[in-house]
C-alpha cells in the first residue's frame, strides 16, 4: 500500500436504516457500506470532514479497517444532497491492488488556446471526465492535456490525449472531448415587448383532450 | 413570444403542491458554472426569460448559456372586477415548478468571474433565494 493513499477510520454500524443514518450525520460522521470481494456487506461511518477532505483531492483509492485489518477500497459511489454540496452516503468497494480497474477519472484541459484569442470563439468541452483502465494501485488523480495549440475549428478525440504509463481510455478513440467553435453573431428580439402582445397566444390542444372546453365558456 | 409549450393535452390545470426538494436537475450538467435555488415555488416564463437575458447581455457573445427549466404550467386568472364562479378563468401566464436544489442556468466557456458577475445579475430577476454554484469534477 503506497503512502499516499488516505487513511480512514471507521466505526461499525449495528443499527441501519433512514432515521440511525440521518442521526449518525447530525454527529458529524457519514454512513457508508463497505463489500466486494466476496465479504459480505459491512455497514460503517467515517468522520463526515475527513471523507470530505479525501474526496475534494480526487482520490479514487483509500485504506479502511475492515475486521480489524486495513483494506483497501475504491469509492464506488457518493451520494449528495438535494443542493449537492454535503455527501449523505458513500459506497466502497474493495479491491486487490494489483487488480485492474474501471474509473471515472476527471480530464482538465490547461494552456489558454490559441483559438480562444479570435472574438466570439467559445471552447466547448463536451467531456469532463473519462473512463479508464489500470491497475488499483496506479490510478491517476486527474488527465491534463494541454490545449494550448488548438485552433478555431480543430478539436481534441480521446485518441489525442497522453495517458500516463499503464493508464488506458476505456472510451472509444474517435470520441469527442473537446473542440473550439466560433458563435454565430444571432440577433437578439426584443422578447420581453413581444410578451405583452403575445400573451393571448396559446398552445395546441392536442386532440385527447376536451375539444370543446374553450368554446365550453362561452356558452354560459 | 413567451416561452410556452406548443401543444398540450390540456388547456388549463389545477395549482397542485409542491412539496420536498429537488432529486432531479440539482446538478450542474452541461456547463461549468450554475445558478441553483435554494427555494421552491412557481418560476414565470418571464422570470426565466428576463434572467436568461440578463446573463446573455452581461457576457454578450461569450459562452454559452443553458436554461435547465421550462414552464409548463398554465395559470389562469380571473379578470378584475369580477365575480366568483362560472367556471375556471383562462390561462393568464405559464410557470416552471421548481424545488429547493434545481439548477435554472448554467454556463460554459467563461472564466469563474465573469460567471459569478452574470449570475449575481440573474439572481436579481429571481423570485426566490439562489446560490452560485461549480460543476463537480470526478
Amino acid at each position: 500500500m503506497s503512502q499516499t493513499t488516505p487513511r480512514l477510520e471507521t466505526q461499525k454500524r449495528d443499527k441501519i436504516g433512514t432515521r440511525y443514518a440521518r442521526r449518525l450525520r447530525d454527529e458529524g460522521r457519514l454512513p457508508i457500506v463497505i463489500y466486494g470481494h466476496g465479504h459480505d456487506p459491512v455497514h460503517a461511518s467515517v468522520d463526515t470532514r475527513e471523507f470530505h477532505g479525501v474526496v475534494s483531492h480526487h482520490a479514487h483509492l483509500v485504506e479502511v479497517m475492515v475486521d480489524g485489518q486495513a483494506t483497501p477500497c475504491l469509492l464506488k459511489d457518493v451520494q449528495y444532497d438535494y443542493l449537492d454540496r454535503d455527501p449523505v452516503h458513500a459506497d466502497l468497494a474493495i479491491v486487490n491492488l494489483d487488480e485492474d480497474v474501471e474509473v471515472e477519472v476527471g480530464l482538465e484541459l490547461t494552456g489558454d488556446a490559441v483559438g480562444l484569442k479570435t472574438s466570439g470563439a467559445m471552447l466547448d468541452q463536451l467531456m469532463t471526465t473519462l473512463a479508464v483502465r489500470c491497475k488499483a494501485n496506479n490510478i491517476p488523480e486527474m488527465i491534463e492535456h494541454d490545449i494550448s495549440a488548438l485552433d478555431v475549428g480543430g478539436s481534441i478525440h480521446v485518441s489525442d490525449l497522453a495517458m500516463p504509463t499503464g493508464v488506458a481510455a476505456v472510451d472509444e478513440d474517435e470520441k469527442l472531448v473537446a473542440h473550439i467553435a466560433v458563435q454565430a453573431e444571432k440577433p437578439e428580439p426584443d422578447e420581453l415587448d413581444a410578451d405583452a402582445e403575445a400573451a393571448s397566444d396559446e398552445p395546441e390542444v392536442i386532440d385527447k383532450g376536451k375539444k370543446e372546453e374553450g368554446e365550453g365558456d362561452e356558452k354560459e | 413570444m413567451p416561452l410556452m409549450p406548443k401543444r398540450v393535452k390540456f388547456r388549463k390545470q389545477q395549482r397542485g403542491t409542491n412539496k420536498g426538494n429537488a432529486t432531479r436537475g440539482n446538478k450542474v450538467s452541461f456547463g461549468e458554472y450554475g445558478l441553483q435555488l435554494l427555494e421552491g415555488g412557481w418560476l414565470t416564463a418571464r422570470q426565466i426569460e428576463a434572467g436568461r437575458i440578463a446573463a446573455r447581455q452581461y457576457a454578450s457573445r461569450e459562452g454559452k448559456l443553458f436554461v435547465r427549466v421550462f414552464p409548463d404550467k398554465p395559470i389562469s386568472k380571473k379578470p378584475l372586477e369580477t365575480r366568483m364562479g362560472k367556471g375556471k378563468a383562462e390561462p393568464e401566464y405559464w410557470c416552471a415548478v421548481v424545488k429547493p436544489g434545481t439548477i435554472v442556468y448554467e454556463i460554459a466557456g467563461v472564466p469563474e468571474s465573469m460567471a459569478k458577475a452574470a449570475f449575481a445579475r440573474v439572481a436579481h430577476k429571481m423570485p426566490f433565494k439562489c446560490r452560485f454554484v461549480t460543476r463537480r469534477h470526478a
